[in-house]
């Protein structure tokens, strides 16, 4: 709530003006049974026409103003929702660029989305309808039930006891519809959730012929869906008829006793029309104020996710710079890594040293732990024991974006953004032109389909990259950190979906343009790593270092992904 | 589709409802019509005080009957709400339940075409709007019509000449209302548009996360975003402006009735044509009579838009599904698969496969290899019968793959794919989603064959921990579980559509192991780019351009110094 509260800056003019506009709104309706009351009493009952038709025309004045005012303060709630939330998005959005991987990992990117875009809107309408009716409804139901008074005291127990049952009947419906309601949600995601793995599993479904099983599967979700449906759907049928059955006995009451004090001439007809009018009004605004409470309460919901997301606290970046130096050195001293759920720990005692001139291969299982140890190196999570250091400094202390300018990597998915080659290349280099761009493309082996291309460099790039095939996207994505000026280059698996001459083309470029440079390579094809100046086998956590030859000779790890791709024969090639 | 036709569809799932749909409009009735003679009543008692001397008999009789009326139309919306609610909900769950069925059962190439997401929004989002217009319309749509017609008649009676006012000025309201959606439809479509392209931005940086922090690009991303979110909240600044106007305006309208017919009212009770309490029943009644215009002209869009939905929905329905029937398939069939001159096109203008024939024997090895997009997933996709050949045809020990039953014919075989998949449920029901007969035992025996084992026992809850799609395994763990279920499916033919690509090789070789023990004469297909998988089949056929080109032993090819050769040269790094 504070954030929103913050978020409004600028507008604090306008989400005081509103409620206030619609005050004076809702003030000069209530004089309308006045003049109405005073037309029966002065103009019908004494004949004086000329009274009636003054009186008529400040009825009409009345009208035209109540819609000036209504419309400037319409405008201005509009306003002031949609630049709140504007501002509320933009924070949000800042403040996850600048969360950490894990965090983002546990929200979940697509619940991420729906509360930058879903759930904002939910807080929009909810500002909206608030500004609009925090004041006029109020204002209404008791400026109604006061000026009812002020002309008849004796009718205050019925105008009392009407407002009392309404306000007992809304707050009783809600008190039974807001957990339901969310309950109703509960069970819809469920339909959403079977519905969405049923359709992202179609062909191994068909494949299975399980279609009838996922199908019933569905209908029991639904079914649930359907029963908790039902169950609100039966207590909000009860706020209408309630409502008017309560307003309808205080009708008969009013008109009993009114008629008592007019016959003993306490008061005129006029009076008991007016009152009349008044309780009228006030049903009318009631059943606004309940959806308003509904409204309300739902967008108090969206509020809640959002503010869970404004509320992690951005991670402390170490401020340190190293000296600059074009030499790298990275060093691992015991280190050990769990992820935080994890019951086993994903590396294990691992020291190393690597540095720059050095090619270096790293190979391994599934799980072994090759990614994590990159992702390490990347500075992504902290280690749980032992240390790493870059240049002799603990890298967990060294500055965040220092080590992303010396450090690139070409993560295992490729991910490219909607936009243009153009505009996707100078994500990692600003300052890139022209020439650079191209040579990127030529070194990683997108002539082809980019440079020879008409459109080259303003090549268009669809969501994720949809235009290109697998392996043009891994390029793309190569040839985007090939432009950055960095020292330490990673290649995560990045290889993986390129035909063997492409990736031999690729690895050629690499070993000679960047020989200065600290080159990481990451695969589970032996051939992409065998040639590296020192090779890293990772087994369940643990690290064996070596050569080609020495690891053959050393590692049973090594040896048996090896045969697996070459064979026994080939061994002593 | 129309309105019509499509009230005659929802009427076909209403129908069995009949009853309770009848018995909802008879309560309609009663409901306005008592709403509508309770204010006459009140007029009449007002009426019973003039000046001064009350008619207290009259008066307690009326007071008697409005409270006697207020009860049975209380009871009877009540009744109504709840049938219209039970009626909708179930309406739409009914919808939604032959629509998921529906979709499972259509040809692959309706999914390709509209998306999984897509069926999956129509059957969420589109039928969740079906049941709030249906609620409303059930609700409104009558109680509306009742009442205008039921209020003009009253009006007429009471005083034509203030009853001609009040029908010549509230169509006023009604076309304003009019204009003023048709304006902010267009408006909100614009704000839909421009919420599109900040969702798929913020979708790029949530998932390009990685790249962007790793690159520094925090600043330009920002100013992206930006950009965007102005755009998007401008226009919702003028959809949410003008979408508001239509309460203003019409509440304006309806005060100038308010107006108008008061002193003319006045004036008709100055020259004693009208009570006072008439004019009171009149004025309530012009208020009155203007809001049912309004709720028909807001129930009628909101139909508009959930007649949408529902033909997005009923699109799915109607769709043709595929061709379950055939005749069974003897369980004891050896595999002999047979593909004779096949072509197929997925659109008439690009031809996929050309003239691919193909002989496995029961018991045999195929490899499928090829650069991307040469047809090879394709051709296993037609063995499936997933799609339909063009022309051709392809034989299982004889008989046309098109005869069997669809179930009879996937059940012999046994397909992982590339893509990897796990349904939101525990690992063992996950891995015996085929075959639930299998003890628990036999089913671990399984997954130690697969290698699935040792990370399975190492999840919070064993083999009773629910996984989804997004818990966090990795893509070669998944691809695990999908081994280990089509091995406890147990096949007689089995397809690896890359079925090892996301798997490490040396986990591959040991799987390879459990494959090869598994599929003991057993026909198999693998599609596959890594040497060890193919170099050991009993037959390796080429492909290129949706052609075989090569096709042979692995000796035989490579001696041959064709395309096989190239591609095994390269793989071994000997280029």
């Amino acid at each position: 709530m504070k954030n929103i509260i913050k978020c409004c800056k600028g507008n604090i003019l306008y989400i005081i003006a509103a409620p206030l506009l619609k005050l004076c709104e809702a003030a000069l309706e209530l004089l309308v049974p006045v003049i109405m009351a005073e037309i029966i009493d002065k103009g019908i009952i004494i004949q004086n026409k000329n009274y009636v038709f003054k009186n008529g025309l400040i009825l009409i004045v009345l009208s035209v103003s109540c819609f000036v005012i209504s419309v400037i303060s319409q405008y201005f709630s509009a306003k002031a929702s949609a630049n709140t939330v504007k501002n509320l998005r933009q924070k949000a959005y800042s403040h996850i660029l600048n969360l950490s991987h894990s965090q983002i990992d546990k929200v979940g990117a697509s619940s991420l989305i729906t509360r930058l875009t879903g759930d904002m809107n939910g807080i929009q309408t909810g500002i909206n309808l608030t500004l609009r009716l925090i004041l006029r409804s109020p204002f209404v139901v008791f400026g109604a039930c006061f000026m009812a008074v002020r002309i008849d005291k004796n009718a205050s127990p019925v105008f009392f006891g009407v407002l009392v049952s309404l306000c007992v009947i809304v707050f009783l419906i809600m008190f039974f519809c807001v957990p339901l309601n969310e309950k109703v949600r509960i069970a819809l995601d469920n339909v959403l959730k079977s519905s969405k793995d049923a359709l992202t599993g179609i062909k191994v479904i068909k494949a299975f012929c399980l279609e009838m099983k996922f199908a019933d599967e569905f209908k029991v979700k639904n079914a649930a869906l359907v029963k908790k449906q039902k169950v609100v759907g039966k207590i909000s049928a009860l706020t209408n008829p309630l409502t008017s059955l309560a307003v309808n006995s205080g009708i008969t009451a009013l008109i009993y006793t009114g008629a008592l004090r007019v016959e003993t001439g306490v008061i005129t007809i006029g009076v008991l029309v007016a009152l009349y009018n008044y309780l009228n009004q006030i049903l009318v605004e009631l059943v606004k104020l309940a959806n308003l409470i509904i409204t309300v309460s739902k967008s108090l919901a969206c509020v809640k996710r959002v503010d869970f997301i404004l509320n992690l606290s951005e991670p402390e970046y170490a401020k340190e710079l190293p000296a600059a130096s074009d030499d790298v050195k990275i060093e691992f001293r015991d280190v050990y890594f769990k992820y935080p759920e994890a019951c086993e720990a994903s590396l294990k005692n691992i020291s190393l040293s690597l540095s720059s001139n050095e090619i270096i291969g790293v190979t391994g299982s599934t799980g072994s732990g090759k990614t994590t140890f990159v992702n390490l190196i990347c500075g992504l999570y902290p280690v749980s024991d032992g240390t790493i250091e870059l240049n002799g400094k603990n890298i967990n202390e060294i500055n965040r974006e220092y080590l992303n300018s010396i450090i690139s990597s070409v993560p295992q998915k490729s991910r490219l953004f909607s936009g243009t080659v153009r505009s996707n290349l100078v994500v990692s280099n600003p300052d890139a032109d022209d020439n650079m761009m191209v040579q990127a493309l030529k070194d990683s082996g997108c002539s082809d389909f980019i440079l020879n291309n008409a459109k080259g460099l303003e090549t268009p790039v669809l969501n994720g990259g949809q235009n290109f095939s697998g392996g043009q996207r891994q390029r793309l994505c190569i040839a985007r950190v090939l432009l950055k000026k960095s020292n330490v280059f990673l290649f995560d698996d990045s290889f993986s979906a390129l035909d063997s001459v492409t990736e031999s083309n690729i690895r050629n470029v690499i070993k000679t343009k960047y020989k200065d440079k600290l080159i990481i390579i990451v695969s589970q094809r032996i051939p992409s790593i065998m040639q590296c100046d020192k090779i890293l086998i990772f087994d369940e956590g643990t690290v064996q270092t070596g050569t080609h030859s020495s690891l053959l000779k050393e590692s049973v790890a090594y040896c048996e992904m090896y045969k697996s791709q070459f064979g026994e024969e080939n061994k002593n090639e | 589709m129309n309105n019509k036709l499509m009230i005659g569809r929802l009427f076909k799932y209403i129908g069995k409802r009949k009853f309770q749909l009848i018995f909802s409009l008879f309560c309609a009735v009663i409901t306005s019509v008592f709403s509508l003679y309770i204010p006459v009543l009140a007029g009449k008692g007002i009426d019973c005080v003039a000046f001064s001397s009350v008619d207290w008999l009259t008066l307690k009789s009326i007071l008697i009957k409005i409270l006697i009326f207020t009860l049975l139309s209380v009871l009877s919306q009540l009744t109504m709400n709840c049938i219209n609610n039970n009626l909708s909900y179930e309406t739409v769950g009914e919808i939604r339940n032959s629509a998921l069925s529906k979709s499972l059962r259509l040809p692959l190439f309706f999914i390709d075409r509209i998306s999984g997401g897509d069926i999956v929004s129509r059957i969420i989002n589109d039928g969740d709007i079906l049941a709030d217009g249906l609620i409303l319309g059930l609700a409104q749509l009558f109680t509306g019509i009742v009442t205008i017609i039921g209020t003009l008649i009253y009006m007429l009676l009471i005083n034509p000449k203030a009853a001609a006012v009040v029908i010549v000025l509230t169509p006023m309201s009604m076309v304003i209302s009019g204009f003023i959606s048709k304006k902010s439809f267009v408006l909100f479509k614009k704000r839909s548009e421009a919420e599109g392209k900040l969702t798929s931005l913020t979708d790029e940086s949530v998932n390009g996360f990685d790249i962007i922090k790793s690159n520094s690009g925090e600043d330009s991303f920002n100013k992206k975003f930006s950009l965007l979110n102005s755009e998007y909240a401008d226009n919702s600044l003028k959809a949410l402006f003008v979408s508001s106007l239509t309460n203003p305006s019409t509440r304006f309208v309806n005060s100038m009735i308010y107006a108008v017919v008061g002193i003319i009212g006045a004036f008709s009770a100055i020259s004693g044509q009208l009570s006072v309490g008439l004019l009171t029943v009149f004025l309530s009644y012009a208020g009155q009579y203007a809001k049912p215009f309004n709720e028909i002209s807001g129930v009628i869009a909101e139909l508009q838009s959930s007649f949408a939905g529902a033909e997005r929905i009923f699109e799915i329905i109607d769709e043709k599904e595929e061709i379950y029937y055939g005749k069974e398939m003897n369980s004891s069939v050896s595999g002999n698969v047979q593909v004779n001159s096949v072509d197929f096109s997925y659109s008439k203008d690009k031809k996929i496969l050309t003239d691919i024939n193909l002989s496995a024997k029961a018991g045999e090895n195929i490899a499928i290899v090829g650069s991307t997009g040469c047809g090879k997933t394709t051709l296993v996709n037609l063995l499936m019968r997933f799609y339909k050949p063009d022309t051709g045809e392809i034989l299982i020990d004889g008989d046309n793959i098109q005869d069997f039953s669809l179930s009879s014919l996937r059940h012999s075989f046994g397909m992982v794919l590339q893509d990897t998949w796990v349904k939101t449920a525990s690992v063992r029901e996950n891995l015996c989603l085929y075959n639930n007969k299998i003890s628990f035992e036999e089913m671990i025996e399984k997954a130690k064959t697969c290698h699935a084992h040792s990370f399975i026992s190492k999840l919070p809850n064993g083999y009773d921990t629910v996984i989804s799609d997004d818990y966090g395994l990795s893509q070669g763990q998944k691809q695990l579980i999908n081994i280990t279920r089509v091995m406890i499916s147990d096949p007689k033919i089995l397809i690896l559509d890359e079925a090892t690509s996301s798997v490490d090789t040396r986990t591959e070789a040991k799987i390879q192991d459990a494959f090869s023990s598994l599929m003991e004469g057993k026909t198999s297909f693998i599609v596959a780019h890594r040497l060890s998988t193919i170099v050991n089949c009993d037959k390796i056929v080429v492909m290129k351009n949706g052609q075989i080109i090569e096709q042979g032993k692995h000796n035989e090819l490579y001696a041959s110094g064709g395309e096989y050769t190239k591609m095994i040269n390269y793989a071994m790094n000997k280029a």
